[in-house]
């Protein structure tokens, strides 16, 4: 008797402070929140980008070059963030840019998490002959540094947008693999596998449905740490000039072509701002996942 | 020990066949290489170029089977042989060995700026925790982590050379051209650093053996060096092993924005005349760089900790 009302006591009580705290949570959790808002306006940018460009993007006007933001000039500024050497609207090829960025990323790091999750819970859950082909490639893979390897394969096999998001994808498995691999080492001993084995469920369903949603967390919070490193991969090649080749901008492309200018237009930084404001919302995000998501860590600030 | 150092030798070596394999195949099904041999000099007949077009081919060996070719590789490899630059018709590994010292330098340089600023970094903020100097210090390592190197290094340069004057802008020369490229090298290791030791600093300082040490009155300077640091040191080894790799890659950005004359540069620059047979060597110097440091790291590791030899 008394227990349970001790256990209806805790209960009540955590549902207080659960309301009151709302306010205090979300305080809590400021540095997720800003995350989630900067990749919210990251994703909205460039969900939209092509309509909310208020000029065309390849529009030269040479009459126009380098000329500053309206209004850090309000008598010579073109558009809210200047021109380049061409005179295009740098806002209007952000915003497009944005687009080739976000595409990039997030069907690389959907290729590599799904691939690197299947092969991670394959080699962890079979071990034995699997493990060690599966893991041996892994090392090979990882023996080259992944900027070396992928300006090599693009070198070999063509750049191209799919190709790109191809190579990076596939070049990203290794991390997710090991994440998972190591997750499912110490699941598949738990007795909840045994017991599911013991009914008669066969690999495949004990593996997705027993084993994968127990140690996917970890691989939820690496694919957003990979998505800002995507992201720099992504600006790095351009800028080598390895990147996807079209008329389209990319963020990496404009800092490429603004090299020789920079020093005349400040303005023209505004990619690189951009480039490591979407870097560091996917950080904020990841750590903030890892809060949430590893209850071991809650309440723990770093 | 022995045993341990075998099995692990074994292993590297394993891995670095896998990765000539991998690569050599990747080539040779990316096109043919023959045709980017030939010289495509105007006022050439057709028949001209498809001579030298058969000669190159059969120069490369590229008229044997793929099987063949593979194993005459392994042959030329053992000889040192890894054939010829199609830009600069010298040996490869000519190329290669006189540009590696500039990579080695730059790359120690900046590994050593990633410890030396990366570590007090992490340290000092540890001591100071929730203080401006801790919030500054995690604000320099996140800068680190989320900069496009290729744009630090364009900043470095408009402030450091264009404006103030103090260092040249690009090449070598003196030992003022390797500062730049060094720092922006540098970034992310010292972001990284800074993290792991503040973290481990951090948890050191909660340990049993710091407390007591610290109620023994020893003085604050002892405790964290002789007690917390030695011991937070090996994570600190790990992270910054583990973290060279990621550096090997930015070497190339780098060196390119710097025009520092290393192999990261003549990579880019082989990759854009498509002059594969340095391409091919460069991708397998950084590999084997890649697997030797892992292996030292694991030899240092066996030697320190005896556990890991029974693995």
């Amino acid at each position: 008797m008394s227990a349970s009302v001790g256990i209806q006591d805790a209960v009540s009580q955590s549902r207080a402070t659960r309301g009151k705290s709302i306010w205090r949570r979300i305080w809590l959790h400021r540095i997720g929140i800003v995350g989630i808002i900067i990749m919210t306006a990251f994703v909205i940018a460039a969900v939209f980008g092509g309509w909310l460009a208020p000029k065309d993007p390849v529009a030269i006007d040479l009459k126009n070059p380098l000329a500053k933001p309206i209004w850090a000039d309000t008598e010579n500024g073109v558009g809210f963030l200047g021109t380049d050497n061409l005179g295009r609207d740098v806002l209007s090829r952000m915003l497009v840019g944005s687009q080739l960025s976000l595409i990039v990323a997030f069907s690389a790091v959907s290729i590599g998490m799904v691939s690197g999750v299947f092969l991670g819970l394959l080699t962890g859950f079979k071990g034995g002959k699997i493990d060690d082909v599966i893991m041996r490639i892994a090392d090979t893979q990882t023996a080259i540094p992944f900027l070396v390897l992928l300006i090599a394969v693009i070198a070999f096999l063509g750049g191209g947008l799919l190709n790109m998001i191809v190579f990076i994808g596939i070049g990203s498995w290794v991390g997710f693999a090991r994440l998972i691999r190591g997750e499912v080492l110490s699941i598949r001993e738990r007795d909840y596998v045994h017991a599911a084995r013991a009914l008669g469920v066969g690999d495949l369903r004990i593996m997705l449905r027993h084993i994968m949603p127990n140690a996917i967390q970890p691989a939820i919070v690496g694919a957003s740490l990979a998505f800002g490193g995507v992201i720099l991969t992504e600006a790095a090649l351009s800028f080598l000039g390895l990147g996807v080749n079209t008329l389209v901008p990319t963020w990496g492309k404009m800092i490429a072509d603004s090299r020789d200018y920079i020093t005349l237009a400040w303005h023209l930084n505004f990619p690189a701002v951009a480039i490591m404001l979407v870097v560091l919302g996917a950080n904020l995000l990841g750590d903030w996942l890892r809060d949430i998501l590893d209850p071991r860590l809650r309440g723990r600030r770093g | 020990m022995g045993a341990f150092i075998v099995r692990r030798l074994i292993q590297a070596v394993f891995v670095v066949v896998c990765v000539v394999t991998v690569v050599f195949f990747l080539i040779r099904v990316s096109g043919d290489p023959a045709s980017l041999g030939v010289s495509l000099e105007e006022n050439r007949t057709q028949e001209e170029i498809e001579a030298e077009y058969q000669r190159v081919k059969e120069q490369l060996g590229l008229d044997r089977h793929i099987v063949i070719q593979y194993f005459l590789f392994w042959g030329r490899a053992a000889q040192g042989d890894f054939g010829y630059s199609f830009r600069y018709s010298i040996p490869v590994t000519q190329l290669i060995i006189d540009r590696l010292p500039n990579s080695l330098r730059l790359g120690l340089l900046a590994a050593a700026i990633g410890v030396f600023a990366g570590l007090p970094l992490g340290i000092i903020a540890a001591l100071n925790r929730g203080s401006l100097l801790d919030n500054l210090a995690t604000g320099i390592s996140v800068f680190g982590i989320v900069v496009p190197q290729f744009w630090l290094a364009i900043m470095l340069i408009i402030i450091f050379s264009v404006h103030l004057g103090w260092l040249p802008t690009s090449g070598t020369g003196s030992w003022k051209h390797i500062i730049l490229p060094a720092i922006t090298l540098s970034t992310g290791l010292v972001a990284t650093v800074a993290r792991i030791s503040r973290s481990g600093m951090l948890e050191a300082l909660s340990q049993d053996y710091v407390r007591t040490a610290m109620a023994k009155g020893l003085s604050q300077r002892l405790v964290i060096f002789r007690h917390a640091l030695r011991n937070g040191s090996i994570s600190v080894i790990t992270v910054v092993v583990s973290s060279l790799p990621h550096l090997l890659g930015t070497v190339v950005v780098v060196e390119v924005v710097f025009a520092w004359p290393g192999v990261g540069n003549l990579m880019a620059q082989a990759v854009a005349n498509r002059d594969y047979p340095v391409v091919f060597l460069d991708v397998l110097l950084f590999g084997t760089i890649t697997v030797l440091i892992f292996l030292i790291m694991d030899l240092v590791y066996a030697m320190v900790d005896p556990r890991i030899r029974h693995r």
